[in-house]
């Protein structure tokens, strides 16, 4: 399946609590990102009724799924993802590959799963689950990781392409993740870009971190570096995605420090040529 | 440490997980269950890093989602907490994580409560006091 038809196109940022009215008069927003979790369907923000007001589509993003757990899949998480998306007339909903919840408790933070056929069924039966339940198209992104597992059978480009294949899930590209997996587990980023099928790119996260002690933080709490933007070149090079989003969640800037930032992504995606 | 989810005694009714089937004992997903499981526990300070994890790594990665946590839990507790603990705040914040892992069933807002809660108990909290209108019949 092709993300053209649900995807959201151009440039974004996430919405968060913090930034509402900056979000809302910032020129240039093609479209906004929202915290599933931190939404109740029934009670939405007026500031997202005014987005929506004035056609700003807005992507509904969960974060505690856990679609890679393989304790039982948390349906009331997945149909509250749901309800948001209905709520916020979305075409399209994401989370991640990776899992936040083992033994009973929460992680509170996305965690790699096993690169393992054995980890793999998991992911594809929770994604299928959650598909059957879900009102629109689910998107999963690739997660920043500081550790991973031993035993990989999979490489991680090798990995996000079966899933696709197996479950027809689309993607959201993270490439500050793959930097931060690039730095941090020695991952190449353009070998995953290689595998990955692009055409399932739904959207592409961009988002500032910190190099502390030779260890990659993807913090969203920083600057847009050099590398980040570079890789997003080089995902656009190969092929345009539909969207590139700027996520910021903490130690907010100025609005004219994101309104460049969001300039940034809009020179790199502009440049390339929109496939055929 | 716990090997299954089970319902949480703090999760609302009738918004239960309702899961696609607990997986068969002696699984590849039962095994996987156990293994992300004592990884959590790991990382949440509770166990030594699984077999073939990079220790330092696991370390850097639990002070991580400490770090996360907190964060989190001061920007939801009340000015009250804030007012009350001043520079002591992230001393008291540290302690709560490390003692008390967030039970599935529960959210950051109930993390604070019951943190709130917990320093109330302690007597860090000035007693809470029940407005008094001034045409109240009330003493």
């Amino acid at each position: 399946m092709s993300a053209d038809g649900v995807a959201p196109r151009g440039v974004g940022i996430g919405w968060r609590p913090e930034i509402d009215l900056t979000v809302e008069r910032l020129p240039g927003v093609d479209f906004v990102e929202v915290v599933a979790e931190d939404l109740a369907p029934a009670a939405l923000p007026a500031s997202l009724g005014v987005l929506r007001a004035r056609g700003v589509p807005v992507v509904p993003h969960a974060v505690s799924c856990s679609l890679g757990g393989a304790e039982p899949l948390r349906t009331d998480r997945v149909d509250h993802l749901g309800a948001v998306a209905e709520a916020v007339g979305a075409t399209l909903v994401s989370d991640h590959v990776a899992f936040v919840r083992a033994g009973g408790l929460e992680s509170g933070h996305l965690l790699p799963v096993p690169r393992t056929r054995d980890a793999l069924d998991v992911l594809v039966s929770n994604v299928r689950a959650a598909q059957d339940r879900l009102p629109v198209p689910l998107a999963l992104e690739n997660i920043a990781a500081l550790l991973e597992w031993p035993d990989a059978e999979l490489d991680e480009g090798a990995f996000l392409a079966e899933l696709c294949e197996r479950t027809g899930a689309l993607l959201v590209l993270d490439v500050a993740n793959l930097h931060a997996c690039a730095v941090n587990l020695g991952q190449d980023p353009e070998r995953v870009l290689d595998r990955l099928p692009l055409e399932r790119v739904a959207y592409v996260h961009a988002a500032g971190g910190v190099e502390r002690d030779g260890l990659y933080h993807d913090t969203h709490a920083h600057a847009l570096t050099e590398p980040v933007l570079d890789l997003l070149a080089s995902v656009c090079a190969r092929r345009r995605p539909p969207g590139v989003l700027l996520e910021r969640d903490d130690r907010y800037p100025p609005s004219a420090e994101l309104a460049a930032e969001l300039a940034a992504l809009r020179r790199v995606h502009d440049a390339a040529t929109v496939p055929s | 440490m716990r090997t299954s989810a089970g319902p949480s005694p703090t999760h609302p009714a009738g918004a239960g997980p309702s899961p696609v089937g607990s997986p068969p004992a002696g699984s590849a997903r039962a095994e996987l269950a156990q293994r992300q499981a004592e990884l959590l526990a790991a990382l949440l300070g509770h166990a030594p890093a699984p077999h073939g994890f990079d220790g330092h790594r696991v370390g850097v990665e639990a002070g991580a989602l400490r770090a996360k946590r907190r964060r989190v839990l001061a920007r939801l507790v009340d000015d009250e907490v804030v007012d009350a603990l001043g520079p002591r705040l992230e001393e008291h914040l540290d302690r709560w994580v490390r003692e008390h892992p967030r039970r599935t069933g529960t959210g950051f807002h109930d993390d604070a409560d019951a943190f709130t809660a917990s320093l109330r108990r302690d007597g860090l909290l000035p007693r809470r006091h029940r407005a008094r209108w001034p045409w109240s019949t009330r003493g």
